[in-house]
């Protein structure tokens, strides 16, 4: 287990330091209430919600058995100096469920802006989570423009760039990677649930959007570890990257939960073998 | 009068048109009586099935159909007598369904007959109730010169053994050759513990025993949702209960093994099940 630094990132004003180091959030509330287009977890898994008299004996066993999904991660998003971290979290929890259903060696990384050109009404102007995982169900997202997949795909998009013009007929290759269940969530142990049961999340705070990745238990005190979109930001996420992770404390946790959405599966062109 | 007939005319075309339009699969006896013995004839030899009812010059116009008709023949025939007979002939035991038809392109008649008689209103008065009864007697009538038809059946008992069905041909077994493997783990919503979310997370770890085995042998796993993943393989796991793991032939796709998942499993025990397929 690496060592971490809980007091340094914990429970980040992260609007006062995407100012502080020149990064940028995006994050606009949403126009309806979470619930209104999707189930939420803790209805259709009611069985499944795990109390938090059973946290900490979890966390210890995940972190014994390194079972936690951002275990898998291999790709830490940088949204730069555009106001896209919610099609960043969002593109990364599709990589997420693609590295659960496929393998982290079969991921796609995706293009969060060929999805943020189409919520946000400008570079900084930010958009909302509903408005993200519409699109990414409806459209899908491209893939990034690095070498491999541009040998591989038709259409691909680069990562940053709100003015540069998506490709003629990205829709084929857009819908190969579209988003096949959400769930709204509504409190904390739905959030942490949803961790355990190796669902991907996102969830929002002081007008960003991030993700949950895993749960750690110190001095007698839940913590979450959540991944920015920030690059080379933050404490070790895993065995690859040294940085990109903050920690929330329960208390900020109990406020973010509400809203929260987690996304349990996805579509992928794997599926064209099964 | 002018009235009434014009009623009449309306409703001869409907019960047409409803004639015309319907398709009549059940035989109808109409007409012909066929005859068999009531005691099970023996198979082998041809007997005789006297047919009344219809003329020795009737006979060019008939079709026959019997069922089932594996090992049986039947062929309409004229007697000692010149009338028509059935000579009906059967190598296996069993029972049999004769039918006799005279002109089936005619069977239509059947229906406008039929359909006349749907469309008599009993609401109206005696007198006109007796024209429309007169008038349809009539048309049905010269239909029935017009579109001659007749039908009738009959069931013969054969006695001798009843053969087996066809048994369907087994398939050779899969040889199992060694080579790449296409492993599919199905569950659903209800299966997504936190125990079960372990085992795909050390399945899926970079540094595992399986991860390793599985890029270095080449095979391929995928881990989806029962409303995520192609039919197939849902055919595949058939009647065994989520979540399941099949594995496949990579590139036949032919599948190897199904069998329900153990949540308890170690990931060891994929590769020794892989090795068992010959992955």
């Amino acid at each position: 287990m690496p060592e971490r630094n809980f007091e340094r990132w914990l429970d980040i004003d992260l609007d006062s330091e995407a100012q502080r180091t020149g990064n940028f959030t995006g994050c606009n509330p949403n126009e309806a209430p979470p619930g209104t287009f999707r189930a939420f977890f803790e209805d259709k898994y009611a069985s499944e919600v795990y109390g938090r008299e059973l946290w900490k004996d979890m966390i210890e066993q995940k972190d014994a058995e390194n079972t936690w999904l951002s275990d898998l991660i291999n790709r830490v998003y940088n949204q730069k100096n555009e106001g896209s971290c919610v099609a960043n979290a969002n593109a990364g929890c599709h990589e997420d469920c693609q590295a659960l259903q496929f393998g982290p060696d079969r991921v796609v990384h995706l293009s969060a802006m060929s999805v943020y050109h189409f919520t946000g009404s400008g570079p900084n102007s930010g958009s909302n989570l509903d408005d993200s995982i519409d699109q990414v169900m409806r459209v899908g997202v491209l893939p990034n423009d690095s070498a491999e997949n541009k040998a591989k795909f038709k259409h691909t998009h680069p990562d940053v760039g709100y003015y540069t013009k998506l490709p003629s007929g990205f829709e084929e290759t857009a819908k190969l990677f579209q988003g096949h269940e959400y769930l709204d969530i509504r409190s904390p142990e739905g959030l942490v649930s949803c961790l355990f049961k190796g669902y991907s999340v996102m969830y929002a705070r002081s007008g960003h959007c991030i993700r949950a990745v895993r749960l750690f238990y110190k001095n007698g005190k839940f913590i979450l570890g959540y991944l920015n979109s920030w690059g080379q930001w933050g404490d070790t996420l895993n065995a690859q990257f040294a940085y990109g992770i903050g920690y929330d404390s329960e208390s900020t946790l109990n406020r973010a939960s509400n809203g929260a959405i987690c996304l349990r599966s996805v579509r992928g062109p794997q599926h064209s073998i099964t | 009068m002018k009235k009434i007939r014009k009623w009449m005319l309306i409703a001869v075309l409907l019960s047409q048109a409803v004639a015309f339009g319907q398709s009549w699969s059940e035989p109808t006896v109409n007409g012909i009586t066929i005859a068999a013995p009531a005691a099970a004839i023996p198979a082998g030899p041809s007997v005789q099935l006297s047919v009344t009812g219809l003329a020795d010059t009737e006979l060019a116009g008939t079709t026959v159909s019997v069922n089932p008709s594996v090992g049986v023949s039947v062929v309409p025939a004229k007697g000692w007598d010149n009338k028509p007979i059935l000579l009906f002939g059967a190598t296996q035991g069993g029972k049999y369904t004769v039918t006799l038809t005279l002109h089936a392109e005619n069977e239509f008649r059947i229906g406008v007959t039929q359909a006349l008689a749907t469309a008599r209103d009993p609401k109206l008065s005696p007198e006109l109730l007796a024209e429309y009864d007169t008038f349809a007697a009539a048309y049905a009538k010269k239909l029935a010169e017009k579109y001659p038809f007749k039908s009738g059946f009959v069931l013969v008992e054969v006695a001798g053994p009843v053969p087996n069905p066809p048994q369907p041909p087994k398939p050779d077994p899969i040889p199992v050759t060694a080579g790449k493997r296409l492993i599919v783990i199905i569950h659903e919503q209800t299966d997504d513990t936190a125990k079960l979310s372990d085992l795909f997370v050390k399945l899926r770890h970079p540094a595992g025993e399986v991860s390793k085995y599985l890029k270095e042998k080449g095979h391929l796993l995928d881990i989806l949702d029962q409303m995520n993943v192609n039919q197939r393989w849902l055919a595949a796991a058939g009647d065994k209960p989520l979540p399941v793991l099949i594995i496949a032939d990579a590139v036949s796709s032919a599948v190897l093994s199904v069998e329900p998942l153990n949540v308890s499993m170690s990931p060891v025990d994929l590769i020794t099940k892989l090795k068992a397929t010959g992955g």
